[in-house]
């Protein structure tokens, strides 16, 4: 196999000399396609010819109706999971009506019981009419649970601020003069109600009265001619009058605590000297008396 | 309708002139239908391949873009066809003569020269051109069938133009070789 020169490929690229004569001559008579397969190509052509052309911009504007669709489907799909999340918000952080209106005060009165400290005037304690009545609609739908979150927090910045109105009127409750008490057994605490904000991890801002008891607990001092028994438990309906204190007795002794029905019976004597006990009534004077006598130790005169 | 460029056929058969496209057919159907008979050997093949370029053509019709001439296009997709052919099925040079032998050159085991001594001189042309490499073939028939010039082939299998002169050199030597008598080429004279 001899190369070929510059020369010799030039005369056959411009279709000249024997070489490329004689390869001309072999490959002009090529076989040609078939007379059906041309017919297929051109009824293929003719098919695709007759069908109407799309217009240039059909394309694009699919491409962009495409896009769109695909942006508004993905907003409704993420709008639907916010909505969803916020309803689940709104049920939690949504504070009952009654329950603002209650625990609005904040206020942990502490009664005591020492019997050495003076008499204090009574207490001014501030009334429900001084606290503005808060109104939550709560019928809201869900997708406002955003504009729901920002009343609550607005009315938590309400009820603060209410707080701190109050707040200063509150240590003229506390004898500024009474010291410490070391003996804490010389005091009986009792936590009527309270309240205070907390904010939730997700920044919402709502009510948890489980830890009313951790809030700031201001002494009152104590009413004359109430015992501390005569405070009810959380659990326990109060009672205004000797009717009520009765009933309660029966309750005590319903309960079992017969020494604290005996102790509220003898402080309701000794409020009321002319109280004449029902027939009915488990309790009667002798058991006080009874029960007030001490024991004898055997053996001692 | 005869007199007008493959450009002004490809516009008019775009806008729905199913004769443009006929006479367009007409123009280019040998060379395209010679070159895949020369690139693959298989009839059958060849003409279903054949078929699937003319189909693109008139797919991509409306995508021509007249920067480059019409062959080129044209020859560049039945590349590409042949590309996809060769990949889906094994690749096997055999070539059927007029007389119904055949050659093959898969095996290796018979030259280009050995191979031309025993056919006429058509079928030793062909067997010479089917012994050559891959590339070198694809360019001399670019060349020689297609009718391509060197920057169009080069346009076509993405070579450079150097690159696609250095493949019709080695392939023409080769082909040189291949023929009866060689010593009486007189190239040049």
């Amino acid at each position: 196999m001899s190369d070929l020169s510059d020369r010799e490929l030039q005369m056959f690229l411009d279709n000249r000399g024997d070489l490329a004569e004689q390869l001309s001559a072999n490959l002009s008579d090529a076989p040609q396609p078939s007379a059906a397969l041309d017919r297929a190509i051109l009824a293929d052509a003719r098919a695709e010819a007759d069908r109407p052309a799309r217009p240039r911009w059909w394309l694009p504007a699919s491409v962009a109706a495409t896009v769109v669709l695909a942006v508004g489907i993905s907003h409704q799909v993420q709008r639907a999971g916010t909505s969803a999340v916020q309803s689940v918000a709104e049920t939690d952080i949504v504070p009952d009506t009654t329950r603002l209106e209650t625990a609005a005060p904040n206020t942990v009165s502490t009664v005591t019981s020492d019997r050495a400290a003076p008499p204090a005037p009574p207490v001014p304690r501030p009334s429900m009419a001084d606290i503005p009545k808060i109104e939550v609609d709560t019928e809201r739908r869900p997708e406002r649970a955003l504009g729901a979150k920002n009343e609550v927090q607005a009315l938590a910045r309400q009820v603060t601020e209410e707080r701190e109105r109050i707040a200063p009127s509150l240590p003229k409750l506390q004898a500024p003069e009474t010291p410490p008490q070391e003996d804490s057994q010389s005091m009986e605490t009792i936590t009527v109600t309270g309240s205070r904000l907390a904010e939730h991890n997700t920044g919402l801002v709502f009510y948890d009265e489980n830890t009313a008891a951790d809030s700031a607990r201001v002494p009152v001092e104590p009413v004359p001619g109430l015992a501390s028994s005569m405070f009810p438990k959380a659990s326990e309906p109060p009672f205004p009058d000797t009717e009520s204190a009765l009933t309660r007795i029966r309750f005590l002794i319903a309960q079992g605590r017969d020494e604290d029905a005996r102790t509220l019976l003898r402080e309701l004597f000794a409020h009321d000297g002319d109280l004449e006990l029902p027939e009915d009534f488990p309790l009667s004077l002798s058991d006080l008396e009874t029960a007030e006598a001490p024991e004898r130790e055997p053996g001692t005169p | 309708m005869n007199d007008a460029s493959d450009h002004e056929l490809m516009a008019r058969y775009a806008n729905g002139d199913a004769d443009a496209f006929e006479c367009l057919y007409h123009r280019h159907k040998g060379r395209l239908y010679g070159f895949l008979r020369q690139r693959i050997f298989d009839p059958q093949a060849a003409d279903d391949v054949y078929q699937e370029v003319w189909a693109k053509v008139i797919r991509a019709r409306r995508q021509y873009e007249p920067d480059a001439p019409f062959a080129s296009w044209l020859f560049q997709i039945a590349r590409n066809a042949c590309i996809d052919h060769m990949r889906h099925g094994e690749r096997r040079v055999t070539l059927v003569t007029d007389t119904g032998d055949s050659i093959d050159n898969a095996s290796g085991a018979t030259t280009p020269h050995e191979s031309a001594s025993a056919l006429d001189t058509k079928a030793a042309i062909d067997a010479a051109i089917a012994s050559l490499p891959d590339e070198q073939r694809e360019a001399f028939l670019l060349h020689q069938v297609a009718g391509l010039s060197l920057p169009d082939i080069a346009r076509v299998t993405g070579a450079k133009r150097e690159t696609v002169k250095s493949r019709l050199r080695y392939a023409l030597s080769r082909l040189r070789a291949a023929l009866p008598n060689p010593h009486q080429q007189d190239v040049g004279t």
